[in-house]
């Protein structure tokens, strides 16, 4: 499926001391919501903190909206004014309060907007406490702050940093309900890429995923092509050492084993008693990461 | 003006504020006074009045732009915006004429008290 970018990255590059993150190419596609996922350190935040403009200090090219360059988002205020991002650990300042919080977001964005950024908090029931310290908030209620900061902006596209972690369940899902109503508005020209853990909750409203592995892209597409391209495949014992030269990743137990095939290597299978079945997101990403991960494998206990 | 107040509000909580530079400077400018009423030499004073000066910035220090200098503060949400880096440059301008007038002030009284009692 074709698609406009509205981020574009080339030769992203950012060296650590243990850690390179080495993208060739990558695609934020317009329009749509797109997950970043990997496993813990696999160069998530590094990505859409580079993306953000949070961390300069990489190598490669980047182009936002068809026409501005990354020197254009840290110089030209169009640019920067409509990226949103929301990042964890301290974004905020430890010794704000809530106050000082709404104060500096009505400072540094024109297009904040103060009565929608009070509603939002209301609505996701932030305390409201102005003399409160950001820092006292539960995880929860800072993401929820966070949100309603980026939320209450005029903004085209979304970067948000892990915003299903610290959330329950019903809060996530009010997540994917609010990135559905961004995304409907400005006809299809507002698009959202969020980092997460969390495949399941938010596979409702992930409409295309990258899947980063040790510092690189390593699977990407949209949702329904990666459904298409991916098979689950079940079968009995006697099967399991013919299927498992076929199959992506295996794992097996007394009875029988499951695994996940290419769609394309199917006819591989051909003679042999098996059960096939249409992957979620969530054992797609599973089984992309098992394969690429530095990980152990086998039993670790 | 407005924003140059505005960031300084932002980054030094409300209590420091009433605590350090609506009443602590009151406090200063009478030790001031006190010191030159007490004081024969203006240059005791002045050194009194000083280290004690000193030693408010150091707590102001602690409370103003706590955690900014900090390694694992990494300017999120200052980066995210082209006007962060002007907010704190107003931030830190806005302090610092704070600290000038409370010096000023503290001194003036000191050296006016001196200069009483001299006379």
């Amino acid at each position: 499926m074709e698609f406009k970018s509205c981020i574009h990255g080339e030769n992203i590059v950012k060296k650590y001391k243990n850690f390179e993150l080495n993208i060739p190419s990558v695609d934020i596609p317009r329009g749509f919501a797109t997950a970043l996922i990997g496993e813990n350190g696999a160069g998530k935040s590094t990505l859409l903190d580079i993306l953000a403009g949070i961390r300069l200090d990489y190598k490669g090219n980047l182009r936002f909206f068809d026409k501005f360059n990354d020197r254009d988002r840290e110089t030209n205020p169009e640019v920067k004014n409509r990226i949103g991002y929301e990042g964890t650990g301290n974004y905020y300042l430890p010794s704000w309060t809530i106050r000082q919080g709404r104060d500096i977001q009505s400072l540094l964005f024109d297009s904040f907007d103060e009565a929608k950024y009070r509603d939002i908090c209301k609505k996701l029931d932030v305390p409201d406490d102005d003399n409160k310290k950001i820092a006292e908030l539960s995880d929860g209620n800072n993401m929820k702050l966070k949100l309603a900061g980026v939320f209450a902006r005029k903004t085209d596209v979304l970067l948000l940093d892990e915003p299903a972690s610290p959330l329950d369940p019903l809060m996530r899902d009010k997540l994917c309900e609010m990135i559905r109503e961004y995304l409907l508005l400005d006809e299809g020209n507002k698009s959202v890429l969020f980092s997460t853990h969390n495949i399941a909750d938010m596979e409702a409203v992930t409409d295309y995923a990258i899947i980063v592995e040790n510092g690189t892209v390593v699977e990407s597409g949209f949702t329904e092509e990666l459904k298409e391209k991916y098979i689950i495949v079940k079968g009995e014992k006697k099967d399991e050492e013919a299927a498992a030269k076929v199959l992506y990743t295996i794992s097996s137990n007394n009875y029988g084993f499951e695994g996940m095939a290419l769609s394309e290597n199917i006819s591989g299978l051909s003679g042999l008693d098996v059960v096939t079945e249409t992957p979620t997101l969530s054992q797609i990403c599973v089984a992309v990461m098992k394969h690429n991960s530095k990980l152990y494998t086998g039993s670790i206990l | 003006m407005k924003d140059l107040i505005k960031a300084y509000t932002t980054f030094s909580p409300k209590l420091y504020n009433i605590l350090v530079v609506l009443a602590g400077t009151p406090i200063l400018a009478l030790l001031g006074l006190y010191v030159g009423f007490v004081s024969e030499s203006l240059m005791i004073t002045m050194i009194i009045l000083l280290c004690a000066l000193i030693l408010v910035d150091v707590y102001g220090d602690f409370f103003v732009f706590q955690g900014i200098f900090s390694k694992q503060y990494e300017f999120g949400i200052l980066r995210n915006s082209v006007k962060g880096e002007k907010i704190l440059k107003l931030a830190l301008v806005g302090d610092m004429i704070k600290r000038l007038l409370m010096y000023f002030v503290v001194l003036f009284c000191g050296r006016c008290f001196d200069r009483c009692f001299a006379g």
